[in-house]
């Protein structure tokens, strides 16, 4: 019994936890959940017929490991890749079935506490293009983080939902 | 009585056992159709069916239990030497087979457990069952089966008395499913005898404390009782009094009351069941002695001849995952190997030896592993012989079937999926091909026709032909045939070995008349089109009037590829080295370019379809196209255009999809040695090219 009160308590401190990355000058944040790893930029291997934002496939201890850069997929100017370039590998469940994918971003940033109620709803923003692929905005200490929606962004990036084929 | 989940998992193992004896009992009586009637067969064909019976009546399949009773009479009957092996008797219990096999089929479909023909059959073989033991009367007159003049055997009386040992339950054992099949033999009457409960403080509940007395009127011999109680022998007290007709029966219903007055009235089979249903925690809590029952029954039965081989079941993906796994230390000790020739010799010359005794062992364990998965093509050829005993009465040909290589291993998807492209090529052979005795004399050649698969390994492939004396292909007619269906044009230029493959194009059949053995639609072209998805190649030789050589190449394995680097564009790509016809530089074969159509290159006088792989793909960087790779597909033969063609090795294949999705044209991915992933080409993602075929 007692184990079971600490384990959830954990799960519930866990789930307000986000890991935030950078794009350009913006902060951007997800759920720590479905992180699995980090991992330093590296070689890939490109994809037949695949739009641009979908770079390619990685070897993640020999799992085939689609990567999608997120500068591309949210149509910002591009950079080279350095360094501090870093792929989060993040898994989402799909149709019953956990899919493992690497999002490419400048570099990761921190790991923040965020509550429910200090997360501004994304219906205030408008005209944006995806709209979905945002879940709202949180503020840190004056500082506004953008946390996205994993499972529209990777499903629309790899056209994995039905009908939405090449 | 048991978990639900426990008694489906016996099911299953039941159901998989019957595929065995099914196998076992057709084998046989394939012998038996030749005219062997030893001892040895008679008893491994009367096994396999009474373990089917005892089986099917347990998991509750009465029809099929009821069934294989009625032809595990009739073989009785043989065993016992008390008829002979007869030709008729044979077809009869083929027949039965064939029905338990359908019966089979459904059950693990979860569909009906009956067939419409199984009363028929039944029939039949309890009519040729008394015909037989008629003649025997007539022949000898101590025939253990009393016959009164009308044929009809005489009821006879016999006393019971079964008290299982009190751990009866600890093996599985149900008294209640024993005494059902006893009550099958004939009317039963039956006492429960309670004397030795003891007080409910010492009641153990896994115990039995039960016997049963009674009387049995029935026509059969007591071997057949006793076969009813055959597993459970050594597990209880098993009495069988033959009693002497009429007139001492109320005396002996009598004694019974008396041995059992104490404490139990007389209690009938229903009030039994009862009482049994009531208490299930008596085998509940038995579980786990209970599963492993179904098989340790088993190793006390002598083992059928010539099939001595130890097994073991394991559920497949438990396999999948090993192999996975010893893919993967295949990938890190190819690295390890990298990193050690990179490093400096004088620090590495230890590393460098273990990396070398790595190197061994995971080759070693990969292949060990991978055998776990490999089956002798025996399984597939196994069911040749039966059909093409039935289709050379049906077609009236005479035919010799010889196998050779049946302990050449085979992975066994890629194995259960030949098993129908066998078959369609067998009977291609025995239709088409092999000649009716008359016109094989009239040609020369000897009545019976020879028809011989070949199975054996060679350079990492398993290759299995087919090979008839018969007729042949007439090419001229394949020719005119193919001109008429638009497969060829007038004006191509094919040499013999061309026209003979036309044999395999998509809506090409020869069978002038359509009959029910071949010609059904199913053409050759399923036949290459199974072989091709499972990365193999098929190629047919053929004289005509001397005979046809039917040639198939497949991989050992669908988890590990031979596979050719080539590099397209600026990344390395894998190309099945199985499904490379040949390579050249592109300037050898007048490539040249269809407006609307795509490419062509020449290549053996006729012109491929040509892919630019990288322009296919959209790659980013042109490809300069210096080599075509020409590669077998569904359709045709189809030229890949790449850069250059590096080195051949051994891949694991890994899946897209399992993170991505499936992507025409490739058939997944692999890790090289460097640990980059490399994509791997599939041939036939490019045969829908809106290209040649089409165009022309």
């Amino acid at each position: 019994m007692q184990l079971n009160t600490i384990e959830s308590k954990d799960i519930a401190e866990t789930a307000d936890q986000y890991l935030t990355f950078l794009l350009g000058d913006e902060e951007y944040g997800v759920e720590i959940l479905k992180v699995q790893e980090i991992k330093s930029w590296g070689p890939y291997s490109r994809l037949p017929n695949a739009p641009d934002y979908l770079l390619g496939v990685i070897n993640l201890r020999g799992a085939i490991v689609p990567i999608i850069d997120l500068r591309k997929r949210f149509s910002l100017p591009t950079i080279p890749y350095t360094a501090t370039t870093a792929t989060i590998i993040v898994h989402i469940e799909e149709e019953e079935q956990i899919r493992v994918v690497g999002l490419v971003v400048d570099r990761v940033a921190d790991v923040y506490h965020l509550s429910e109620d200090a997360i501004q709803d994304s219906a205030v923003l408008t005209g944006s293009e995806n709209p979905n692929f945002i879940r709202g905005l949180g503020q840190i200490d004056g500082k506004m983080v953008i946390l996205v929606n994993l499972e529209p962004i990777v499903a629309s990036s790899l056209q994995t939902i039905a009908g939405d084929g090449v | 009585m048991m978990d639900d989940d426990d008694l489906e998992e016996l099911k299953l193992i039941f159901l998989e056992e019957c595929l065995e004896n099914i196998e076992l009992l057709e084998q046989g009586l394939m012998r038996m159709g030749e005219g062997d009637s030893s001892d040895d067969t008679l008893n491994e064909v009367f096994r396999a069916a009474h373990s089917i019976k005892g089986g099917a009546a347990t998991f509750g399949y009465h029809p099929m239990s009821e069934l294989t009773h009625h032809m595990e009479t009739l073989l009785d009957e043989m065993r016992a030497e008390r008829r002979d092996v007869v030709e008729g008797d044979v077809d009869l219990l083929f027949a039965g087979l064939d029905v338990v096999q359908t019966i089979l089929e459904n059950s693990r479909s979860g569909g009906s457990s009956d067939h419409p023909e199984r009363k028929d059959v039944e029939k039949k073989l309890e009519a040729s069952v008394l015909d037989g033991s008629e003649a025997a009367v007539a022949a000898c007159h101590d025939s253990p089966v009393p016959v009164d003049a009308a044929g009809v055997a005489v009821k006879k009386q016999w006393k019971i008395r079964f008290a299982p040992n009190t751990e009866f339950y600890k093996r599985g054992n149900d008294p209640l499913l024993l005494l059902g099949e006893v009550a099958r033999l004939g009317d039963l009457t039956l006492t429960l005898d309670t004397s030795d409960l003891p007080l409910w403080a010492d009641f153990d509940p896994n115990k039995n404390y039960l016997s049963w007395l009674g009387t049995l009127e029935s026509t059969v011999d007591d071997s057949e009782f006793m076969e009813i109680f055959e597993w459970v022998d050594d597990d209880c007290k098993l009495e069988l009094t033959a009693i002497v007709p009429s007139a001492e029966i109320p005396a002996v219903q009598e004694e019974l009351l008396a041995a059992s007055n104490q404490s139990a009235g007389s209690v009938s089979v229903t009030a039994v069941e009862r009482k049994v249903e009531h208490s299930p925690a008596v085998v509940k809590s038995n579980n786990d002695a209970c599963a492993p029952a179904g098989l340790n029954a088993k190793p006390k039965k002598p083992q059928a001849a010539g099939s001595d081989t130890a097994t073991i079941r394991i559920a497949t993906d438990k396999i999948d995952q090993l192999i996975n796994m010893v893919g993967e230390l295949v990938i890190t000790q190819s690295m390890l190997s990298r990193v050690g020739a990179q490093s400096h010799p004088v620090d590495v010359e230890e590393l460098r030896e273990r990396l070398t005794d790595l190197e061994h062992h995971t080759r070693d364990l990969q292949e060990s592993v991978m055998q776990v998965r490999m089956l002798p093509l025996s399984s597939a050829f196994s069911r040749l012989p039966r059909m093409v005993r039935d289709l050379s009465r049906k077609l009236d040909k005479d035919v010799e079937l010889v196998l050779e290589g049946g302990t050449t291993e085979l992975d066994k998807t890629v194995l259960e999926r030949m098993i129908d492209p066998l078959v369609h090529l067998v009977r291609n052979s025995l239709d088409h091909g092999l000649e009716t005795p008359d016109e094989r004399v009239e040609a020369g050649k000897p009545r019976t026709g020879v028809l011989t698969l070949t199975a054996k390994q060679e350079s990492g492939n398993v290759i299995i032909e087919i090979v008839d004396d018969g007729k042949g292909i007439n090419s001229e007619k394949i020719l005119v045939k193919a001109q008429e269906n638009g497969i060829v044009q007038p004006d191509d230029d094919l040499n013999l070995d061309q026209i003979n493959q036309l044999i395999f194009a998509p809506g090409f059949s020869t069978a002038e008349q359509v009959s029910d053995v071949s010609g059904r639609g199913v053409g050759m072209d399923v036949v290459r089109r199974n072989i091709v998805d499972l990365g193999g190649r098929v190629h047919v030789h053929s004289e005509f009037g001397s005979g046809t050589r039917v040639e198939i190449r497949l991989p050992l394995s669908l988890a590990i590829l031979d596979g050719q680097l080539v590099r397209i564009a600026d990344q390395t790509f894998v190309i099945p080295i199985l499904s490379i016809v040949e390579t050249l530089e592109v300037s050898q074969t007048e490539a040249n370019s269809i407006p609307g159509a795509g490419n062509v290159c020449r290549f053996r006088g006729v012109y491929l379809p040509t892919v630019d792989v990288a322009k296919r793909f959209e790659m980013p960087e042109k490809s300069s196209g210096r080599m075509v790779v020409i590669v077998e597909t569904h359709k045709c033969r189809t030229g890949l255009l790449v850069d250059d063609v590096l080195g051949q090795q051994q891949v694991v294949i890994k899946p897209l999809d399992k993170n991505y999705k499936p992507v025409e044209g490739l058939a997944g991915a692999t890790i090289m040695s460097d640990g980059s992933v490399a994509l791997i080409l599939d041939p036939n993602g490019f045969s829908n090219e809106p290209m040649l075929a089409d165009a022309a």
